[in-house]
Parts: structure tokens; C-alpha cells; sequence
């Protein structure tokens, strides 16, 4: 038996040496169809890597936005600090999960210190699992306590190769591989926003849906109001826009928006209006084009928990 | 809890190290012990069924004394019926009652009369069909006098309940598994080390196999009507290797669980697909259940002693009754049939058996004719497998058809939801290759690399464990016996 268990332990660090250096070699030489389980990070050109070094270097802003690629690429900060004279930031990232906003706010709430918060809600997120956030934000090498026990407790072995791959690169200071892409049509503006020129939008089928907000979700969103809320920070909650047949896609809008009303002052941009197609960069995005019209209306909401002279009216 | 699940690898090394180190002085001990764990393991699906194993054992148990016990023939005669009624009721219940109302107004409908019948909601308890097989082949071996009663309660509970076996076999036989509960166990490195390269190949073939391609197999079957030609082909060879990753997977997982513990379970699988005719396909796949039908059906009946009309007759009964086994839907009688019918030239010109012996035994690679004879078996194994698959025999059919449909495009790497399933085929290949060179083995890897040095056999298996990491399945789909 003796034999047993220290043949297993030394099987076992064998293996996880082994099974490392090969995630290492292979991720670095193998083209990505070839690991279907490792996350590759630049296949979006989100600027989460270029976002998150910015919000390490920034300080105190008056205004922050969370949430996923809806807040990065639907809330201009340089039109919403020239309109209300507040330092804005945008820490939105791809497909970001309530549980990754709770995880960042953490991380950065002290550092970035912020009045009033924007909290961009894309609905069909609520009851999404957020791996391919967890691994983005690991892979951008966000590697806070907090971050690492989320990651652990997902139990998802993408989630698990990608923290693995980071940590070495990091305990070995190997360049990383994880760099922000960019592609024509698209930029990157100080404060986080990525503003799109595309407006490639085409027509698809959305399977009709519901919505829901999942437990673990739920958890989060309690616990993000409640930090908000104990540091005295000012929030709205919004949804950006949507295309009309993506909107109406999803069954239970109403029953929704009514559940989020229940954690403070929501505002559903889709409820109201609807843009054209020419004002989408994709199915689900708007451009720059929407951004200008969409960011009036977030001008207009913010009065609610802004109430400043300095909110001008363009 | 499933063999790949994170409760698993909570679960096991408790019972492990307190199997090992805390009651290995007394059998007694660990017999409760297993019981215990076993009791546990199965309370994770549903705690409420743990009352209808317990009465199953029960029954079996008392029935078996009785039988032994009695003096006359019409005594014992008379608690068997009841053991096998009771058992079968039971199963006939949760299994069957829905189908038996539905076919019967069905079947009423046919002469113009009009019936009505309540559907139960009835969930069917994990691993029904095969602790009841376990039972039975307990009561129906004493009334055969082929063993003796056992007098300890737990002994026999833990025959029927041990936990590796418990929710999707093997169906053991009590006169394999019973004596070796009734021994002491004495741990030996040797099948230990088994015990845990049977269950990382177990593993490989549920998780990175059979998940990836059940993905695949749901998106073709799920969506008949969207495809054609190739398509269907390509979605039922991938469905045929799901099957059996699936299966033989958990099988290889729990033999290789038992293992670790001191026990030696019955072979399940010995390379189906690696077969040469259906007759000797039924002697590779689900070895538990086919023997068990075989001795207590097959046989009683007459076998092939009689007839070449009785053997038929009795061939068809047992296939039928297989597909019955497996789920309350004519898909699987038909399934059942279809087999039988590709026996039947195995039963007619009276075939000589083959089954111990491996397909080009002494050779790397098989003759010219045995590849024609594996590649026919495999195509009407697969094909028997749409039915076990569809939904409905209208949906088999529908299948089918399409199958000869060759309208739009063939290539199944065309389709962009598909596109995907080349990572099936990229490791169907390797997969194929190690079962191929494993094939004379209890397992594939049972002797991969024994006479090399260590580190080169830990990086192989080390490999192994790199595999499961960069190509399991997140998807996570249950195991298909299961649902019988």
C-alpha cells in the first residue's frame, strides 16, 4: 500500500509537469483547432489587455462602466466626460458575467475610487456561465485571490488550462502570447471604449428565448449592490441597445426588466426605441454611429443620480 | 454521482483510505463500510429509491432462503414466481406501464374502439433493470441448485448494491462476486495499479470519445430532417462510437474502481467493434447481459438443442426481449429484431464460435478479408444503432431514407455546426489505433509500455491524462445506460 500511494503522488506531479510543459509548447506552436480546450485570445478585438493595463493607471474617476462588450463598445467615455466634465472609465469586458463584475469591482474599486457607476445589463449574459469571461480575464493576466478561487470553483478545465498557462508565463516571465488585435473600422479610446466604424450587420434567425437570472448570478448582483451601495456610490442599471429582432427574440422581457427594478433604478433602453440596422456593428453591437444616439439617452438617465448643471444637452 | 464527476474524486479517496486503513482489519467492517458507500452513491441520484433497492434485496434475499429451505418442488416453484413476480412488476412499473397503456389504446384503436388512459409522471430509478437482474440471477442459481443460499444480510446486500456495478453493471453473478464478498480482501499493488489504468482508459473513452461525439450524434439526430447522404452516415458512425465510449467507458471506470477495492468484476466489452460477424458481436458487446439471457432465458427454452425452427425461434425471443430490456419504445424492439436478423446466418450454417478468438491474432494488421468482414459489421451494427438512437420508429425511418437522399452537400465539414466534428474524427483515429494493438488485453492499455522503463510509461500515461485535458468534452452528457 505504501508503494501504492507514493508511486500515485509521484505519478501525480509527473503528470502535472508534464501535462504543463505540453499546454506550454503546444499552445505556443499549435494552432488553436488542434486544443479546442485552451483559450486563445485573440480572436476578438476587445482591448481587454490594453483596458485593464490603463485601469492599473488610472485613479479616482467620477464615472465607471461595467459590463460586457454592450458597455465597451456602447458607452463613449470621451463623449460622456466632454458632456458632464466627469472623468470617465469603461471596464467592460467580453462577455462579462455579474461574477466577473464582482470580481473587478473588488479588484478596482479602492484604485478607481468612482462616484457613480453605470451598469450595462445584457440580458441573454444573466444566465451565462461566464468561462469565456474567467478565461479572458486570466489570460490578460488578472490573477487577484479572488480571481484565482472564481476560477477554481468554476470545476471547467478551460478555465483551469488557461490559469495554469498564465501562471507559468507569469512565474517564468514568458511573453505573452495574449496581445490585443486590432482590425480596420475599429479603435481604441482612452477610458476603455472600443469605437466601431463597422456596420456589417446580417440578417440571421434568434431562436425565441427566455430570460432568466441564474443563483449564482443572483449572488453576484446582491453582492455588487451591496459594495456600491456601502461605499456610498451612486448607480443606474441600463440595457444598450439591441437589434429590434434580437429584442423581441426573448419571451419574458417584461418579467425581466421588473426583476431588475428590484435592485435599483433600471432603464431599458429597448423598451423605449429601436435603432436601424445601419446603427449595428453586428447582431448584437451598435457602432459608432448608435453609440451617438444611444449615449444621449444614457446623458439623459444619468440625470437621475447625477444632478449637475453639468450635465449639458447636446 | 457519475465516475467524472468532481463529487467522484471527493468520494472515492474517503472511501478509499477508509477501506484500506480504517477497516481493513475486520471484513465485517468493510463490508458495512462498501454498503454504506454504496448506499450513499446511490442516495446522490434520489434518496427516496434507496427504499426500493432495499426492499429489492430484501425480497431476493428471503426468497432465496425460502427456496432453498423448501421441501417440496411446488414450494420453491411457488417462491420463485414470487420473487420473479415482485421483481417484475416492480420493473415492469417504472419501466413499462406507460408504454403497455399507450400500445394497448394504440392497439385497441386499430378495431375502431376508443380508450382513454392516465400517463404517470413515474421517474425510473437509475440502475433498475440492472440490480433486478442481479437479484434474479441470485434467486434463479439457488432454485437451480447451482449455489447455496447466503445467511449474511450484508454480504448479500453488498452483492447486489456494491457501488461501481450498482447503476450500470456489469450484471454480476452471485457465483462470481458473492465469494469474493464473503472473502477477505488483501490489497496487492499490481491490481491497484490495474484498478487505475482501466479507469483513466474508462475515462478516456466517456470524456474525450463518447462526449465529443454525442455533441455531434445529438446535432445530426436531433435535427433528421435538415440533412442527407453523408451526413446521416457520418451522424450514425458517430452515434456507434458514443455508444460504446459511453459504455464500455463506465464499464472499463467501474471494473477499474472494483479493482482498487480487491474485487474482480465480469468482462463487459471485448472489442465489439472489432468483430467479424453479429454472432460474434453479441460476444463482445454487453457480455454481462447477453450470458445472462443466454443462461436464463436462451437455454430454459431450449438453446440450439432442438430444431433449426426452435433455434430460431429462441434466437429472435432473446434478441427481442434484449431490446425490450433497454427501454419501453418499439425502437428498441425493432433494434432487438434487427439483430437477430443479422444472426440469423451465424445460426442457420451453424457458424463455429469465435469469440476467443482475436481478429488477426498474429498478425499488425487484418487480411483483406477480415478488413470486408469488420467493415460489414460494423455497418450493420450501425445501422441496428439508428433505431436504439431515434426517437421514434418514424424517426428511424425518416433517418434512414435521407441516408439514400444525396440532394445537398455531402460533406458534413461543410455544415458550419459541424464543422467542428473533424476533432471527433482527429481522435477516433489514434483511439481506433491503441484499441487496435490493446485488442488481445482486458483493456487497451493493460499492457502498453509494461516493459519499459518508468518515466517512459508515466509519460505515456501522463499523455494520456494531457489528452483528457485538451479534448474532453466541457458538455458534460450523462451516461446513456443510465436511463435503463
Amino acid at each position: 500500500m505504501k508503494q501504492f500511494l507514493k508511486a500515485s503522488a509521484g505519478f501525480g506531479v509527473f503528470a502535472l509537469i508534464l501535462y504543463t510543459c505540453l499546454l506550454v509548447l503546444n499552445k505556443r506552436f499549435l494552432p488553436q483547432r488542434l486544443m479546442p480546450n485552451t483559450f486563445k485570445y485573440d480572436t476578438a478585438s476587445d482591448f481587454t489587455a490594453t483596458r485593464l493595463h490603463e485601469a492599473d493607471s488610472t485613479e479616482n474617476v467620477d464615472l465607471l462602466i461595467l459590463g460586457s462588450s454592450h458597455a465597451y463598445r456602447g458607452y463613449d467615455t470621451e463623449f460622456l466626460a466632454k458632456q458632464t466634465g466627469l472623468k470617465t472609465f469603461n471596464l467592460g469586458t467580453s462577455a462579462q458575467t455579474l461574477k466577473q463584475t464582482e470580481i473587478l469591482l473588488e479588484h478596482y474599486i479602492s484604485r478607481l475610487n468612482p462616484k457613480y457607476v453605470v451598469l450595462d445589463i445584457y440580458p441573454a449574459l444573466l444566465d451565462n456561465d461566464g468561462i469565456e469571461s474567467m478565461c479572458q480575464l486570466l489570460s490578460v493576466e488578472v490573477l487577484t485571490k479572488n480571481m484565482v478561487y472564481e476560477a477554481l470553483c468554476t470545476f471547467d478545465i478551460r478555465v483551469y488550462n488557461t490559469l495554469l498557462y498564465t501562471l507559468v508565463n507569469k512565474l517564468f516571465h514568458f511573453s505573452s502570447d495574449f496581445k490585443d488585435k486590432s482590425i480596420p473600422g475599429e479603435k481604441y479610446v482612452k477610458g476603455g471604449y472600443v469605437r466601431s466604424y463597422i456596420a456589417e450587420y446580417e440578417d440571421a434567425p434568434f431562436p425565441a428565448s427566455s430570460l432568466k437570472i441564474s443563483e449564482e448570478q443572483e449572488i453576484s448582483f446582491t453582492r455588487i449592490i451591496s459594495m456600491l451601495k456601502e461605499r456610498n456610490i451612486k448607480y443606474i442599471m441600463l440595457q444598450a441597445p439591441l437589434p429590434k429582432e434580437r429584442y423581441s427574440s426573448y419571451l419574458n422581457n417584461d418579467e425581466l426588466d421588473n426583476t431588475l427594478k428590484g435592485f435599483g433604478n433600471y432603464y431599458n433602453f429597448n423598451k423605449e426605441k429601436s435603432l436601424p440596422r445601419s446603427f449595428f456593428m453586428d447582431q448584437s453591437h451598435i457602432n459608432a454611429k448608435g453609440v451617438y444616439l444611444y449615449n444621449k439617452y444614457v446623458l439623459e438617465k444619468l440625470r437621475t443620480i447625477y444632478q449637475s448643471t453639468n450635465l449639458s444637452r447636446n | 454521482m457519475l465516475f467524472n464527476s468532481i463529487s467522484f474524486l471527493v468520494f472515492f479517496p474517503i472511501v478509499f483510505i477508509l477501506y484500506w486503513f480504517v477497516t481493513n482489519k475486520s471484513l465485517k467492517t468493510q463490508n458495512w463500510l462498501l454498503l454504506f458507500a454504496s448506499y450513499y452513491f446511490y442516495s446522490c441520484w434520489d434518496w427516496r429509491f434507496l427504499f426500493l433497492l432495499a426492499f429489492s434485496t430484501g425480497l431476493d434475499y428471503l426468497t432465496g432462503l425460502k427456496i432453498y429451505r423448501s421441501d417440496s418442488q411446488l414450494g420453491k416453484k411457488i417462491w420463485l414466481v414470487i420473487s420473479i413476480g415482485i421483481n417484475l412488476g416492480f420493473l415492469g412499473f417504472f419501466k413499462y406501464y406507460n408504454f403497455f397503456a399507450a400500445s394497448f389504446v394504440d392497439f385497441i384503436g386499430v378495431f375502431g374502439l376508443k380508450a382513454s388512459y392516465t400517463t404517470l409522471n413515474i421517474i425510473l430509478p437509475v440502475g433498475i433493470s440492472f440490480y433486478t437482474f442481479h437479484g434474479l440471477s441470485y434467486v434463479l442459481d439457488i432454485y437451480n441448485k447451482k449455489i447455496e443460499p447466503t445467511t449474511n444480510w450484508v454480504e448479500y446486500s453488498l452483492f447486489v448494491s456494491f457501488f461501481p456495478l450498482l447503476v450500470a453493471g456489469p450484471i454480476e453473478r452471485a457465483t462470481h462476486l458473492l465469494p469474493q464478498v464473503e472473502k477477505a480482501r488483501t490489497f496487492r499493488y499490481q491490481q491497484a495499479v490495474d484498478g487505475l489504468k482501466q479507469f483513466l482508459w474508462g475515462l478516456i473513452k466517456k470524456i474525450v470519445i463518447a462526449d465529443n461525439c454525442a455533441e455531434y450524434a445529438n446535432a445530426i439526430f436531433n435535427n433528421t430532417e435538415q440533412y442527407s447522404g453523408l451526413v446521416l452516415v457520418w451522424g450514425a458512425i458517430l452515434f456507434a462510437f458514443q455508444i460504446y465510449g459511453d459504455f464500455s467507458g463506465y464499464t472499463d471506470m467501474a471494473l477499474g474502481t472494483a479493482r482498487l477495492f480487491g474485487f474482480e468484476l465480469l468482462k463487459n466489452f471485448n472489442y465489439p467493434y472489432f468483430s467479424r460477424n453479429i454472432a460474434e458481436f453479441w460476444k463482445r458487446w454487453h457480455i454481462s447481459l447477453s450470458s445472462w439471457f443466454r443462461d436464463y432465458l436462451y437455454i430454459p427454452l431450449g438453446g440450439s438443442r432442438g430444431s433449426l425452427w426452435m433455434t430460431i425461434r429462441n434466437t429472435f425471443i432473446i434478441f427481442l426481449v434484449s431490446g425490450f430490456w433497454h427501454g419501453a419504445n418499439w425502437t428498441f424492439i425493432v433494434w432487438g429484431g434487427l439483430n437477430a436478423l443479422f444472426i440469423m446466418p451465424s445460426v442457420i450454417w451453424k457458424k463455429k464460435n469465435r469469440e476467443t478468438q482475436v481478429v488477426a491474432e498474429n498478425s499488425l494488421l487484418p487480411s483483406l478479408k477480415e478488413t470486408g468482414q469488420l467493415l460489414l459489421t460494423f455497418g450493420l451494427a450501425t445501422f441496428a444503432w439508428i433505431f436504439f438512437r431515434a426517437e421514434s420508429l418514424g424517426h428511424a425511418g425518416e433517418y434512414i431514407s435521407r441516408m439514400f437522399l444525396f440532394g445537398s452537400d455531402p460533406n458534413p465539414f461543410h455544415y458550419p455546426e459541424l464543422r467542428s466534428s473533424r476533432i471527433c474524427a482527429m481522435l477516433l483515429v489514434p483511439f481506433l489505433c491503441v484499441e487496435w494493438l490493446g485488442r488481445k488485453n482486458n483493456y487497451a492499455i493493460e499492457t502498453l509500455g509494461l516493459e519499459w522503463p518508468r518515466i517512459i510509461r508515466w509519460s505515456i500515461y501522463g499523455l494520456l491524462v494531457y489528452c483528457i485535458g485538451m479534448y474532453m468534452n466541457t458538455g458534460g452528457a450523462e451516461f446513456i445506460y443510465f436511463q435503463f
